[in-house]
């Protein structure tokens, strides 16, 4: 089990569809509420594993990354660290609940907890970054299965390669769905030479121009 | 007291096969066919380092995991079983044919169904007792509910003997929830030969969580830990042989008749573990805690009070009962979770509407019920085909209602008892007559107990409701009722069961008798009182018992319920500040239907709603769209207004005029894709516009939804699907429509649809959010 993090708000309300209208107390109120019910609920999880890159694969494995994006990213690289983290099923069951009690809390709730992944990976990636600073190393950044062309295929094999069922329960369903909902896979590379930061993951992913979350988000 | 001779079973396979070369993410179970010497060298290691029994090399060997690997999982795993048995030949050691879980989650959390997972399961389970595999283990499941199926399809389609472990963290939990007491009260009322734990833990954890089990199981435990937590940035274990074998030293005190290691371990552990425990009996005291559990919670029956929450049942609750006959089973959900909320320990699950499929029913809401709420089920059926379909998809231990003391209640109805593990309430009557005194009761209660032991089954897990007769029909019946509630307990001491509703029935101020009659009966000694758990004077009741007969320790959770309980409420001012349309724009759903029901003395009903309450709901429909406000403040907005539409239609129904919502709309995310927030965000809004919604659920079959708008005469079908993998089944599913001559308007919406794209795939109308579906409902049904 990792930390429970802090959510970023602006994160969350992103999620919502928010385009920078007026924030009411209730609604601020709403999402304090949210962020409280997952931190006493959610048992959030992450694995990674380190493997040297060859031939733009993971070595001591069979897998190959699925798609043009990914190996540009990894092309400096010598290493790829695979991950997987999710928040665990209460997180699922407190969204499923508070969705059967109509009103919006259900859905500001699915919104936090979507932010709470978020931070989650990002508090690890962190850590990563320093610690590979200190080998004189440069981190890409984080990939995922869905963006630009890598198959949703591959968070199937990521899990398998990493015994997610196992280590920290996470599932791909047969349409490869992970279950819990709330939780993510990537890749990030490990490079002597110091990484450009790539365009924001909306910018490569594949539902770009329909994607509801995009309308009004910031690109970071 | 019980006592067995140790077994040592074997190490990791995993491990040992990682130090041969195997590659992360490939498929062990294929080394069966394509090395099998290496597998059989390495079950001879473990014999030879003392194994008593080896599992096989057929963890994944299910066909799920073996697909495009190009072995049948009958060759995978008659290959394994074949590789263990040389191995053990001329040695007495035994051949466990290894299960692990199928590796998707089960609905309904996942998409994965219980008839799929049977199957995969008993393919292998066949497979392998016709390859000549001694027995079965069951192992690493987090799942109480998959564990389950497939001990189901072993004891169904298999002589093999059982045995099943389960992986938790330290906090005596699976990934899911499953608290390993539960899973231990569980696994044991399945007829398997031992339970405990596997992997997650190094042994002194996996220790304090065996302890756990060990409360509430009689049967021999099994401990197979990994060697210490692994190290997390190297990802290797931390034990050595010797370190683990005397963390393991534990085992002889809890009757862990079974031990050996996972993850990390290697044949050197395996003889480390012998020097302790090889030749070794263990041996423990029996008299496991009582009660029955969902995965997640326990309820013990352990004299305290644990109300059962009676709201899922559809007698007399007509919208109720249209709901489920709608295939829908989310107001039994919402009651579900209102109940639990308010204090229910135990729900009751009735779904007996004339002219439903009651089996299929109640496998439905048993299902959408577990998914949604913590508590243990009590199944309550008169009809036995559909008691068996709600023990057999409920993940946990249940309570039967009921049984009653004729011969062909007992007879049907006590097998099913002792094949699913469940305890069961005895109804003290034979069928034909209603007893009238304390004796004739008693007489039935001891007819039930004595069957029931007859049966298999523990004494205290037969529960006795001695009957609540209404009051004012047959005044002397409740002082019988009572009398025999004291003796049950006090002399008998079995759990007592009791409705107490119906004592009030045809009186005026029914709660007053009802709360009264409960009172009563608690301070008699009933245990398990079934109520309605949403009306506080009853709660109350039970609160305040639970400290007057002591179970309530220092007053404690009497205080934490009722201190600053709200004052008696008052009514507002009158109107509050505003108008009903700024409290519908603020999203104030308390303000505007106290507004409404203000404006309703001096305003018609029709006029208000469409003069105040419909121009306010579009005054919302236009600030969403100017972007002045989002999502969120949309529903809550609608929401205010749907509160105060129902404040006008309960209104309207009082003067006895037709209240009817139009529509219906049928709504459902499509099979294959269980992301239901933007179909759930829809149903909430439609509502609210006033439609009547039958929400379908996630993970819809085509033919459910055809089925399902034929008979409902659905003027609308709304249908959602967020990934690029499932939208093919969204247009499978239009296209049945149009196959099928089903001419409904269809309304499709999703994160990666567009319009350009719904038309392609034959939908007749793309909604981009919730607002656009009203605005579609509003014009095809109007």
């Amino acid at each position: 089990m990792v930390p429970v993090p802090r959510i970023e708000r602006r994160e969350a309300l992103h999620y919502m569809g928010w385009h920078g209208a007026a924030l009411d107390d209730a609604l601020l109120g709403q999402m304090d509420r949210a962020e409280q019910q997952l931190t006493e609920n959610v048992r959030p999880h992450l694995i990674a594993r380190r493997f040297s890159l060859r031939n733009g694969c993971p070595d001591g494995t069979e897998y190959v990354p699925g798609g043009s994006d990914i190996c540009e990213l990894l092309a400096e690289c010598h290493s790829v660290i695979l991950m997987a983290a999710t928040l665990g099923e209460a997180a699922d069951r407190l969204i499923r609940r508070s969705m059967l009690q109509g009103g919006s809390q259900g859905f500001i709730l699915d919104a936090a907890a979507s932010a709470m992944i978020e931070a989650v990976c990002n508090a690890w990636e962190n850590g990563l970054r320093k610690h590979v600073r200190e080998e004189n190393g440069y981190l890409t950044d984080r990939f995922s299965p869905g963006y630009g062309d890598m198959p949703l295929e591959d968070g199937r094999k990521i899990c398998n390669i990493l015994e997610t069922g196992k280590k920290i329960g996470l599932t791909v369903s047969a349409s490869n769905i992970m279950l819990p909902q709330k939780s993510v896979t990537a890749l990030i590379g490990i490079s002597d030479k110091i990484q450009k930061h790539r365009p924001a993951p909306c910018e490569v992913c594949s539902a770009r121009g329909t994607c509801a979350l995009a309308e009004g988000r910031n690109h970071r | 007291m019980r006592k067995q001779n140790v077994t040592i079973m074997d190490g990791a396979m995993g491990t040992m096969l990682q130090s041969a070369g195997l590659k992360a993410g490939e498929r062990p179970e294929i080394l069966s066919i394509t090395h099998p010497e290496l597998i059989e060298e390495i079950h001879r290691a473990y014999i030879a380092a003392g194994s008593e029994m080896v599992l096989t090399n057929t963890f994944c060997a299910n066909a799920h995991k073996l697909a495009g690997q190009g072995y049948s999982v009958k060759e995978v795993v008659t290959a394994s079983v074949g590789a263990a048995r040389r191995a053990c030949t001329g040695t007495g050691t035994k051949v466990l044919l290894d299960i692990g879980p199928v590796g998707e989650l089960l609905a309904p959390i996942g998409t994965l169904s219980f008839d799929e997972a049977y199957a995969l399961f008993k393919e292998m389970l066949t497979a392998g007792e016709a390859a000549g595999a001694d027995g079965v283990l069951f192992e690493t499941f987090s799942d109480l509910a998959e564990i389950r199926i497939g001990i189901l399809a072993a004891k169904e389609c298999t002589a093999l003997p059982v045995f099943a472990t389960m992986t938790f963290e330290a906090d005596g939990r699976t990934f899911l929830g499953c608290d390993a007491g539960a899973a231990a009260m569980t696994l044991s009322g399945l007829g398997v030969e031992a339970l405990g734990i596997n992997c997650s833990l190094g042994p002194v954890e996996a220790l304090q969580v065996l302890k756990r089990m060990r409360r509430y199981t009689d049967l021999p435990l099994i401990l197979k830990p990994n060697a210490g937590l692994p190290d997390p940035e190297t990802g290797l274990y931390r034990l050595d042989a010797a370190g683990f074998a005397a963390q393991m030293a534990g085992f002889a005190t809890l009757g862990a008749a079974y031990v050996g290691g996972c993850c990390g371990t290697t044949p050197a552990f395996i003889e480390a573990l012998c020097g302790i425990a090889k030749g070794k009996s263990v041996s423990w005291e029996t008299g496991a805690v009582r009660g029955i559990c969902s995965p997640g919670r326990i309820v013990e029956f352990d004299g305290d009070i644990h109300p059962i929450g009676e709201r899922i049942n559809p007698t007399g609750k007509s919208a109720f009962a249209k709901t489920l006959l709608d295939g829908d089973t989310s107001e039994a959900e919402k009651r579900a979770v209102t109940q639990e909320e308010a204090g229910a320990q135990i729900l009751d699950i009735n779904v007996g509407v004339p002219g439903i499929d009651e089996p299929a029913m109640m496998r439905a809401v048993v299902m959408a019920v577990s998914g949604i709420s913590m508590l243990p089920l009590q199944i309550d059926s008169s009809n036995p085909e559909a008691l068996e379909a709600g023990l057999r998809a409920a993940p946990g231990k249940c309570l039967i209602n009921s049984v009653n003391a004729s011969e062909e209640s007992l007879k049907r109805v006590l097998p099913l008892a002792k094949k699913y593990g469940a305890a069961v309430v005895g109804l003290t009557l034979d069928g034909r007559r209603i007893p009238e005194t304390v004796e004739e009761r008693l007489v039935y209660a001891k007819r039930i107990l004595d069957a029931a032991v007859d049966a298999g089954i523990r004494r205290e897990d037969v529960a006795i409701d001695c009957l609540t007769m209404t009051v004012s029909a047959q005044q002397k019946q409740a002082a019988m009722t009572l009398t025999a509630l004291r003796q049950l307990h006090d002399e008998w001491q079995v759990q007592t069961v009791l409705g107490v509703s119906n004592i009030s029935f045809g009186l005026p101020e029914r709660q007053l008798v009802t709360e009264t009659f409960l009172a009563q009966a608690l301070a008699s000694g009933l245990t398990l009182p079934i109520v309605n758990p949403n009306q506080t004077g009853i709660m109350g009741t039970i609160d305040a018992a639970r400290i007057l007969l002591g179970y309530d320790a220092g007053c404690a959770a009497y205080v934490e319920r009722h201190a600053g309980a709200p004052a008696p409420v008052q009514e507002k001012a009158a109107g509050g500040t505003g108008t009903i349309e700024e409290a519908i724009l603020r999203g104030q759903a308390d303000t505007a239907v106290q507004m409404t029901r203000q404006a309703l003395q001096d305003t018609a009903p029709l006029v208000l709603a469409e003069t105040v309450l419909m121009p306010a709901l579009d005054k919302v429909g236009q600030r969403y769209e100017a972007k002045q406000i989002f999502l969120p403040q949309l529903i809550n907005a609608a929401s205010a207004a749907g509160a105060a539409f129902d404040e006008i239609r309960a209104h309207i129904a009082g003067q006895g005029e037709n209240t009817e919502k139009k529509g219906p709309i049928i709504l459902a995310t499509v099979e294959g894709d269980i992301h239901d927030i933007g179909k759930n965000i829809v149903k909430t809004v439609l509502e609210n516009y006033g439609y009547a919604v039958i929400d379908l659920g996630k993970d819809v079959k085509p033919e459910t939804i055809c089925e399902r708008t034929v008979q409902s005469g659905a003027r609308l079908v709304g249908l959602s699907a967020l990934m690029t993998t499932t939208v093919p089944a969204m247009e499978r599913t239009i296209r049945m429509l149009h196959e099928r001559g089903i001419n409904v308007p269809t309304v499709v919406g999703g994160a990666v649809l567009t319009e350009d794209f719904a038309r392609r795939i034959g939908a007749d109308y793309y909604a981009k959010d919730a607002k656009a579906s009203a605005d579609i409902a509003r014009q095809v049904i109007g």
